[in-house]
């Protein structure tokens, strides 16, 4: 069998797996919670592996493999950074809180908290616009990224990538909602996975070793073994930051502990998270790799589609083959249910008050998801540079904007109203601003952007009127 | 110089990611939510 039908046949098979998971899951589909939280129903094993197969898109696997090459091991610390503080710190400091308070709360969405927790409703309709926004041109980001993989990996040309990919994903989504997006993205993971270890397996067989591999690397440039080496601190430090921190402002992550079906599915959850996270060294390892046995690729990012097709077999490349595009499927669908949810839900029926039955809501719910699927697989088609110049801004603003209104709201209860609400808009102003002006100093716009939102969410705090103790109390759960 | 022939500091990067797993493990051990929960 040629290597193109070898891939093909892999393709066909988990594609129709995707779609049959759709369609199951759309007759367990019935109420708004199903459509949005899969029903507060949702289990250890799927919640954690379906953060995790959101939080690493196509970026992580080729993009990361492009870090590994041109800066070598140092980017090892993205990988921990990922799994410590992007995965494992959150499940353990916010799991519980998002699950408690949304339960209170009745919210089902990330601009819901924040209306309900600061008795704000434009803290939903900012927040919405922001997360709508910001989310599409990210997903366009993931869709241009799948379309690579196909034109690389397997000679299919980008457009055909993206239109496939997308319209699979988009089909998923309206049919099933929020469990097909966890269950499909909790399968996903296990591919993902899968390839990763297969690809990083081969290349260190092929190079002779981790040590070997380290002394070659060495060899070519000392600084690509050395932390920070080739990359500098201010570099590494601040895409470590912005890449695990930042997860703790990104509703696609945050909305998986409102679905979990109770807290003690964080127990088993959070252990299993941590080690599906472990997969983030890889692409970076096997990067560094490539730089040993291909040092004179044109362009880093063909790093890890080089080392494929070089170090595995056909039928292993078609498994990689299947783990990248789960990266990227996993994390569209996930986008596309949050910003769907954003707009139909925050925006339009509670921010705007138009009353929607709940029918109404499930079937404005996969409308707009359609429609999103198609806006973002026809900007994925020929991107306008404004899409691009956003894709790059999209994870720093939506975390400038709710990182620290969502920490401290479930922390502290001297959060306030207004403090919220400057947090919200300064956070987003500066890191816009910092980026615009192409980052000085070589710091990303996120750093500014979240100091910001602290420092507002603080001070303005202090300086404004408390929220009614009673509500705190509903809150907290204080009998009283 | 550290195990592999790599520098600690970037060895660390796996020895950080160990440790989050240990961690994990003992806060899954300690962690008892009450029933109403």
């Amino acid at each position: 069998m040629s290597e193109t039908a070898i891939y093909i046949l892999v393709l066909i098979l988990y594609m129709s797996f995707l779609v049959a998971i759709g369609v199951l899951t759309s007759r367990r589909t019935k109420s708004v919670e199903d459509f949005y939280i899969g029903g507060r129903r949702v289990g250890p094993w799927v919640t954690a592996l379906s953060y995790v197969a959101a939080y690493f898109s196509t970026v992580l696997i080729v993009g990361g493999g492009g870090f590994g090459y041109t800066y070598g091991l140092s980017t090892l610390w993205i990988g921990a950074a990922n799994v410590l503080v992007g995965c494992t710190l959150v499940w353990i400091l916010l799991g519980r809180r998002v699950r408690q308070f949304t339960a209170r709360l009745k919210t089902m969405t990330v601009p819901g908290f924040l209306a309900e927790r600061f008795q704000a409703r434009e803290a939903r309709i900012f927040s919405s616009l922001v997360i709508s926004a910001f989310l599409v041109v990210y997903n366009v980001s993931v869709l241009v990224g799948m379309g690579r993989v196909f034109e690389v990996l397997m000679g299919i040309p980008y457009e055909a990538g993206v239109v496939l990919s997308g319209a699979i994903i988009t089909l998923y989504v309206v049919l099933g909602g929020y469990l097909a997006v966890v269950w499909t993205s909790f399968f996903q993971a296990w591919v993902m996975g899968i390839g990763l270890i297969l690809l990083a397996v081969a290349a260190l067989r092929a190079v002779g070793g981790l040590s070997t591999a380290v002394v070659k690397l060495a060899e070519i440039d000392p600084g690509l073994v050395g932390t920070p080496g080739v990359w500098g601190i201010a570099g590494l430090i601040s895409y470590c930051l912005i890449v695990s921190f930042g997860a703790w402002g990104m509703p696609q992550l945050v909305v998986r502990f409102y679905s979990i079906k109770n807290v003690r599915v964080l127990r088993v959850g959070t252990v299993v998270a941590t080690v599906g996270a472990m997969m983030a060294l890889l692409p970076y390892l096997s990067g560094a790799i490539a730089r040993v046995l291909y040092p004179n690729l044109a362009n880093p990012d063909l790093a890890v589609p080089t080392l494929t097709k070089g170090v595995l077999s056909p039928w292993g490349g078609a498994v990689f083959l299947a783990g990248a595009l789960a990266a990227g499927m996993s994390t569209f669908s996930s986008v596309l249910i949050i910003t769907s949810t954003a707009i139909v839900r925050d925006f339009y029926q509670k921010g705007l008050r138009r009353p929607l039955s709940d029918q109404h809501v499930v079937s404005y719910g996969r409308t707009t998801s359609l429609l999103l699927g198609l806006v973002s697989l026809l900007l994925a088609l020929r991107p306008p540079t404004l899409v691009l110049v956003m894709t790059a801004f999209s994870w720093a603003a939506i975390a400038s904007t709710c990182l620290w209104p969502v920490v401290l709201g479930l922390y502290w209860k001297g959060a306030t109203r207004w403090g919220a609400l400057a947090a919200m808009a300064g956070g987003l102003t500066v890191s816009l601003v910092w980026m615009g002006l192409r980052s000085p100093f070589g710091v990303h716009g996120f750093i500014p952007g979240v100091a910001t939102s602290l420092f507002l969410l603080v001070v303005v705090s202090a300086l404004t009127r408390k929220l009614p103790a009673d509500h705190l109390a509903r809150v907290w759960g204080e009998k009283g | 110089m550290g195990p592999f022939h790599m520098p600690w500091v970037t060895f660390l990067a796996f020895l950080v990611v160990l440790g989050s797993l240990v961690l994990a493990i003992l806060w899954a051990l300690f962690f008892h939510p009450t029933e109403d929960e």
